[in-house]
């Protein structure tokens, strides 16, 4: 019995595998979440729920809002580069990290280590989202995207800091955050965001 | 030209054997490593990113299943190609491009990790062991088209944002180009050690190989060198157990015949031991007063000269005493033809010479014998004709007696008497008586009977007389024959016929038979004994007068003829008789062989050994029965050659060299 066709068939099949699989995977990291609108300007930290934030003035100092989704995968990308960018940063930097967090589970289900890279940042409080709702209402949608308000109150800078889905490294969008933490320029930065849904609906970004 | 060709053509086939060794070995190695990358990838994502999320909802992540999938067909497809083609070449690209994907794949699993394309450059390394610079060519093509082909649609997968350079693919191909400057020549660089290595190694073999044929044909030298050797160490064992057992003294001198070596049979012979002859002149011979000079002359001679020498002389002995040695002296050949050493074989012959003495006593004794015997067949043959001739003699005689008994002498004495008686009247008696008237005519009659009786006497009386000058010639040549004085003297081939046929002249005319003398112009002459010479040919021509009686031709006839032949003058006495059976050719010089019925078989053997002795030889032929008889007497013109000294036989080495010519067909 001559094998050679089935082996070319074989050969055919693993070489098509690979190459669609590879597409499939580069366009799935490469597709951006959604993104909701987030309000331009912060004047109290009041409504992230804790017990800390009540006497905190949103304008003394510039603060970074990192939603993120505890259980992302993804998000541990995000981190990595926040951790690269942070010591580049001016000292008086807050950095809130918000976690969602099921309304069912407990305060202990967001421990992962994505949450526990970002305690580790100097200067980060941590904020459980239960539900998501406050991330609804910054309209960060994605794990991953980050907010940055200055001493004003007013947003600078929305989107993620990673290059593709999951994938850590130097980017325009971190470069973008890192100047305008520093360098306080005028506008806003507006970059897409590559994570797990926070929230979930009927049309969940994966 | 073919010999560096072939070194080259060897060291090719050596190094891709080795190559291919070495591919399938890292094949090994590179299908295991595809294996640990897939098991990795799969951990990789199921550590890293086990679970996407939405909310509080989560399903298996994709970095999961493309790590099981795209994972599991790379390596799939890898390994499949290295099973298929394990030793062909773009098996090794088919690795390179397999490995950059991977490394893109481990890569994208671990989020980009900087520490994840640590893998590309690691790969590069172990593709590098395939020692194949040019798959780090295609490794960094694809690395190259990778970037470029996400750069251009996935720009955000390359880089993070579409603005970023279009160039940067370059930048990293670059990056990976920077570490296969390095690999590369490194790659060729083992590469052709390798190349060399086997270059060493073909010509470590080949130089094996030429070491093993010399071996082996050195070995087969050794091998001959050894059966030869064997087969002269058992030539020389049997040459040392003759020269040891040999009863012949064995001596080997230098090249001035100076003894080095003998043997004990030497020592059995001469009496001397080895340690005492040992450096001896001539081989050790020894001399003395009865010793030749002539023939030591000779032997030292051919030691000056190098030349083989054989002799046979009285040698003495150590004890003093002398003894007939045979010497035989052969010189042996040196480098450079020249004669290295002399061996001389000796022998003691004292026995031998002896015998040979009392040989020649003897064959003299039977040489005179046969000469007496022949002799008296001579005289037989003599006796004869006297006996013919004395039949004349006595019929010559008994004419004569009755001549005389019945002679008129009785009528004359008659009429003598009646005259007598009638003495007084005489006349008277004549006149008147009848008786006297008739007297007268009576004494005419007795008187003419007495003239014809004398005539009668006379003319046998005269043939008597002849009669009797035939025996005295037949007796004086007798006697001449019977002079065994072996007087050398000239003689002259002619008178020497003549002489037989005196001798046969009665007999061959009695018998009609017709003598051709054929004789040789000039006369041959000889120096030789004559009787001896006489004595062969009368018998000879004796044989053909019986053989033609015997045969009785109509026209018998007997043919003798001379002539010179080299150094020999020749007779033949040919006849037309009843001739010799061949069979009989060969046998008809022994002693008692004949073919006549009286005959003693030994007149032709007399005659033969005259012949021998007078230094010639006779000859026989003849075509068989009926056909007659030629024998050739040959007689040398310069007489027997004699030695001067009975001991002394000095022979040229040549055995083939006659001493001694027995009459015959072939003689």
């Amino acid at each position: 019995m001559n094998s050679r066709p089935i082996l070319l068939m074989t050969f055919v099949a693993l070489f098509s595998m690979s190459a669609i699989g590879f597409i499939q995977l580069t366009d799935y990291s490469s597709r951006p979440g959604r993104a909701g609108q987030a309000p331009r300007q912060l004047t109290s930290l009041a409504s992230f729920d804790a017990s800390w934030t009540a006497d905190v003035p949103a304008g003394d100092m510039p603060t970074l809002l990192v939603f993120y989704h505890p259980k992302c995968p993804c998000t541990a990308a995000t981190v990595r580069v926040l951790e690269r960018l942070h010591p580049r940063f001016q000292p008086t930097l807050r950095i809130i990290a918000v976690a969602y967090c099921p309304p069912e589970q407990d305060d202990a289900w967001i421990e992962s280590r994505t949450t526990t890279a970002l305690t580790s940042l100097t200067g980060t409080q941590t904020v459980i989202d239960r539900g998501g709702k406050l991330s609804e209402r910054f309209g960060a949608l994605v794990s991953g995207h980050l907010l940055l308000y200055d001493a004003g109150g007013r947003l600078t800078f929305s989107g993620g800091i990673t290059p593709y889905r999951g994938h850590e490294g130097d980017s325009p969008s971190s470069l973008d955050l890192l100047r305008r933490i520093n360098d306080q320029p005028d506008g806003c930065g507006q970059w897409p965001v590559f994570g797990c849904s926070i929230v979930f609906d009927r049309e969940p970004q994966r | 030209m073919s010999e560096i060709r072939r070194t080259i053509d060897s060291t090719d086939t050596l190094f891709k054997a080795r190559y291919q060794k070495e591919c399938l070995r890292v094949n090994g190695f590179i299908q295991w490593l595809m294996v640990a990358q897939w098991l990795a990838g799969i951990a990789f994502a199921a550590f890293y990113s086990p679970l996407t999320w939405i909310g509080n909802h989560f399903e298996l992540h994709v970095h999961v299943w493309a790590s099981i999938l795209i994972g599991g067909s790379l390596s799939g497809f890898a390994i499949l190609w290295l099973r298929t083609y394990p030793t062909a070449a773009h098996s090794r690209h088919v690795v390179a491009t397999t490995q950059m994907l991977w490394s893109a794949l481990l890569i994208h699993l671990s989020g980009g990790r900087i520490e994840t394309h640590f893998h590309v450059f690691a790969s590069l390394a172990i593709l590098s062991i395939y020692r194949d610079w040019t798959i780090l060519i295609t490794a960094t093509a694809v690395i190259a088209v990778d970037h470029f082909v996400r750069g251009v649609f996935y720009p955000l997968s390359a880089f993070g944002i579409v603005t970023e350079s279009p160039y940067r693919w370059i930048e990293h191909a670059l990056w990976v180009l920077f570490e296969v400057a390095f690999l590369a020549p490194g790659c060729r660089r083992l590469r052709n050690d390798i190349r060399e290595l086997c270059a060493r190694q073909t010509e470590i073999e080949d130089a094996k190989r030429s070491v093993d044929l010399k071996v082996e044909e050195r070995t087969k030298d050794l091998v001959k060198a050894n059966l030869l050797l064997a087969i002269k160490t058992a030539e020389s064992e049997k040459l040392a157990l003759v020269a040891k057992y040999t009863d012949n003294a064995v001596a080997i001198t230098d090249g001035d015949a100076n003894v080095e070596w003998v043997n004990e049979g030497y020592t059995r012979i001469t009496g001397f031991e080895s340690d005492e002859i040992i450096g001896a002149p001539q081989s050790g011979f020894r001399s003395g007063e009865q010793t030749c000079p002539q023939a030591l002359s000779a032997m030292r001679r051919a030691i000056e000269t190098r030349q083989a020498f054989n002799t046979e002389i009285i040698s003495y002995r150590k004890d003093g005493t002398p003894f007939w040695l045979a010497i035989e002296l052969r010189p042996i050949p040196g480098d450079n033809d020249t004669t290295q050493r002399f061996i001389s074989i000796q022998s003691d012959i004292t026995d031998r010479v002896e015998a040979e003495r009392q040989n020649k006593v003897l064959q003299q004794e039977i040489v005179d014998a046969s000469r007496q015997a022949g002799m008296a067949e001579v005289a037989t043959g003599v006796l004869h004709n006297v006996g013919n001739i004395l039949n004349s003699v006595n019929v010559s005689a008994s004419i004569i007696r009755k001549q005389f008994s019945n002679s008129a002498l009785q009528n004359l004495e008659k009429a003598t008497d009646l005259i007598s008686e009638y003495e007084s009247s005489f006349a008277e008696f004549v006149q008147n008586d009848s008786r006297g008237q008739k007297l007268p005519k009576y004494l005419v009659v007795v008187s003419q009977s007495l003239r014809h009786e004398q005539s009668s006497i006379d003319r046998e009386l005269s043939d008597l007389t002849k009669n009797i000058e035939h025996i005295k010639e037949i007796i004086a040549v007798q006697q001449t024959m019977a002079k065994t004085s072996g007087l050398q003297q000239e003689l002259y081939a002619r008178d020497l016929i003549r002489d037989v046929l005196t001798a046969n002249k009665e007999s061959l005319n009695k018998h009609a038979i017709e003598v051709i003398e054929d004789f040789a112009d000039p006369d041959p002459t000889m120096v030789s004994d004559k009787h001896r010479i006489l004595q062969i040919l009368i018998n000879l021509v004796c044989n053909a007068k019986d053989s033609l009686l015997e045969a009785g031709v109509p026209e018998p006839t007997i043919l003798l003829r001379t002539w010179t032949e080299l150094d020999h003058v020749c007779f033949e006495v040919a006849d037309n008789g009843v001739g010799i059976q061949t069979d009989n050719l060969s046998k008809i010089f022994q002693h008692g062989f004949t073919t006549k019925v009286h005959g003693h078989g030994f007149g032709l053997h007399s005659s033969a050994n005259a012949a021998t002795e007078v230094g010639g030889r006779l000859s026989a032929t003849s075509a068989g029965i009926g056909t007659g008889a030629q024998f050739v007497l040959r007689v040398p013109i310069k007489g027997r050659t004699q030695c001067d000294k009975r001991d002394h036989q000095e022979r040229d080495a040549d055995p083939t060299t006659l001493i001694h010519s027995e009459s015959g067909e072939t003689a």
